[in-house]
């Protein structure tokens, strides 16, 4: 049978309406896919031109003559991008770190045990959420003054903490409502102490939710911006979208393009490399989030 | 190895629900003790609160005479069972065996020697190295046990470990459970609603319901005894024949007035009631089991009751027969074999000298 033929028969079974269903679906895909993809192929376009080059009328996704030339720059050992590096690996990790050590322990104990108050603490946490960041920007501000923490990581990792705790302990909790309690128990009987149970026995079984709360804590804390220019006043304590900002806005438009391109690229690196790790756990953790949370 | 005291022990749940009302049970040393009842009973409730999962409202639990009311889970020194097994996904079978003795801080070696030797006792030996999702459902069980006995803790708590087995196992399991107490000699209490389970298992059977205890004593004398008519029903496969009627005493004879016949009370029985003391009710409901009723073809004589039978179970050793008599249905269990058939007219004889008369009211056995 030729190929033709094949074809025919097969949009036959298909039915015809089913085919025009499938095809614009797949195309409305393709088409959300591009303007996704368009900005980063185009950021990525803007790092492998050298510097002036952007001033062009016509729209060139290749780049004529490309050129390493920006990145060079941006790897330089004096480059601002090193230190904004090491500074949002700081926070980010640090962000996470404190989030997961505080948000299991509290989500553990809001699945597990009834408590006064455990209802309300509930609530606030989901009404937590929709209080726009911009309003809480002045207290932060007032409050890291108070305590001395202006200017410093440490005080914008306990600002992040902050934000991402809410989501953080709910995201935990629908995880561990989805655990019997029969496990905890036979942990207890056992001779394991909550502690002991929740570390041992429960937080194994819920790798899916850690790595989605992670991977949300790392992230918000990684491309933040309004609030780490708000509370790091030095250079020096800059993260990576400040020393991105701080490029833009410094100097000759026409000639930091590229770098500011180059080192946009760079940044996401470390994401992408933390969510290829992950991206296993990613879908069961997003999928169960979604059901439960 | 201890005994388990519960002493007045009340828990109630939120919004007022009785689980466990003034609960006084003992076991004792090496006895084998099974919590029976229908779902909802408080059986389950009982066991969590030996166990320390559950906190009384009101009452004292003792374990080996110490009071363990306040005590957590894991400073009473019980080993549990659960339904579900509750084996550890995430470790392996000889990490789910070594989890009590780590938590206990036991000496690596030695985790090692007990786990292998409770294991080859248990014949899982070959399954150390494999996860629960790999294993039956007979060998998550003996696993489960693993777990519970590899620490010798001084009672074991049962929360129907049989009941997701098929029917065979469950058989072979019940007989190896038994076999394992006795040798091992450990305080057992263990939950079901399988009255057989029950029957077979225990040492004495305390039946429970609507959180109150009814009867606690040995399994022949909660059959052929039973305190009341709950028991009397719940206990016995085919459940006991239950007829309403009026208790009708003269000198020398009894009847049972049920309106539409009359069932002549048994001689002994008789002797039994009057000997009581206690003043007789009136209203009676006269309680026969399927295997003490008699069932003939032959025509109408003195004492037995026409019927007509309702339907047939065919046992292969005997045929439970369902036969209406007037508006009550009697069950019979006949050891003749015969093929009764549907619609066939029956005569039965409900007398015995093993029924039982209860309070129609109260549900109290006069006998």
């Amino acid at each position: 049978m030729t190929y033709w033929k094949k074809f025919r028969r097969r949009i036959q079974r298909i039915g015809r309406r089913r085919l025009l269903f499938g095809i614009s679906k797949n195309a409305l895909a393709v088409i959300v896919e591009l303007a996704v993809i368009f900005p980063i192929v185009w950021i990525f376009s803007a790092s492998l031109r050298s510097y002036g080059s952007l001033l062009t009328t016509t729209l060139q996704i290749i780049p004529p003559n490309p050129t390493l030339q920006a990145y060079s720059w941006a790897l330089a050992a004096n480059s601002p991008f090193w230190s904004g590096l090491v500074n949002s690996l700081i926070v980010s990790l640090s962000t996470t770190g404190l989030c997961l050590l505080v948000a299991c322990p509290a989500a553990y104990a809001m699945s597990r045990f009834r408590f006064l108050g455990k209802r309300p603490i509930l609530y606030v946490l989901i009404f937590i959420q929709f209080v726009p960041g911009l309003l809480m920007y002045i207290a932060f501000f007032y409050l890291l003054l108070s305590f001395g923490l202006y200017g410093s990581l440490f005080g914008l990792i306990l600002v992040y903490v902050s934000l991402v705790l809410p989501f953080a302990m709910w995201n935990m909790k629908a995880f561990f409502d989805t655990l019997p309690r029969d496990i905890d128990e036979a942990a207890l009987i056992d001779g394991a102490s909550y502690f002991s149970a929740m570390y041992h026995v429960v937080l194994p079984l819920t790798v899916p939710g850690l790595a989605v709360t992670a991977f949300f804590s790392f992230l918000t804390a990684w491309n933040e911006y309004a609030i780490a220019n708000i509370v790091l006043a030095s250079q020096s304590n800059y993260t990576l979208p400040l020393t991105l900002f701080s490029l833009a806005q410094s100097g000759n438009l026409t000639t930091t393009w590229p770098q500011f391109a180059a080192m946009s690229v760079l940044s996401a690196i470390p994401l992408v490399i933390v969510f290829m790790i992950i991206q296993r756990y990613l879908r069961a953790g997003l999928a169960i989030g979604a059901v439960k949370g | 190895m201890a005994d388990v005291l519960l002493k007045h022990v009340t828990k109630l749940f939120e919004g007022g629900v009785v689980a466990v009302a003034d609960l006084q049970l003992e076991v004792k040393d090496k006895e084998f003790v099974v919590l029976l009842g229908p779902s909802g009973c408080g059986k389950t409730t009982t066991l969590r609160l030996i166990a320390g999962l559950e906190t009384p409202t009101e009452g004292t639990v003792y374990i080996g005479g110490m009071d363990v009311t306040r005590l957590e889970p894991w400073a009473r020194d019980v080993a549990m069972v659960f339904q579900s097994y509750a084996l550890y996904p995430n470790m392996t079978v000889f990490q789910n065996i070594a989890f009590p003795l780590k938590m206990h801080k036991v000496p690596k070696e030695e985790i090692r020697n007990r786990v292998e030797k409770t294991a080859e006792s248990l014949e899982i030996k070959e399954l150390l190295g494999r996860k629960p999702k790999q294993l039956s459902g007979g060998q998550r069980q003996r696993v489960a046990l693993a777990r519970a006995i590899v620490r010798n803790p001084k009672v074991f708590l049962m929360d129907e470990p049989l009941s997701n087995l098929d029917a065979k196992l469950r058989v072979l399991m019940r007989i190896e459970l038994k076999k394992l107490q006795k040798r091992l000699g450990v305080t057992t209490v263990y939950v079901t609603h399988d009255q057989l389970e029950a029957m077979t298992l225990a040492d004495r059977v305390a039946v429970q319901f609507k959180g109150e205890l009814q009867q606690y004593a040995p399994p022949t004398e909660v059959y052929s005894h039973p305190s009341n008519k709950f028991v009397a029903g719940f206990i016995g496969t085919p459940p006991m024949n239950f007829v309403d009627g009026k208790l009708e005493i003269t000198k020398n004879s009894g009847i049972i007035n049920a309106e539409e016949f009359n069932i002549r009370v048994d001689s002994q029985l008789l002797k039994t009631l009057v000997n009581k003391g206690a003043e007789l009710p009136t209203d009676v409901t006269y309680g026969i089991r399927p295997q003490d009723c008699r069932i003939s073809m032959e025509g109408e004589q003195e004492g037995w009751l026409k019927g007509e039978v309702y339907g047939v179970e065919l046992l292969g050793a005997e045929n439970v027969v369902h036969v209406e008599v007037g508006k009550n249905r009697i069950v019979i269990v006949a050891s003749d074999r015969r093929l009764y058939q549907m619609e066939e007219t029956v005569w039965v004889n409900l007398t015995s000298s093993n029924a039982h008369v209860f309070d129609r009211n109260s549900g109290e056995n006069f006998t």
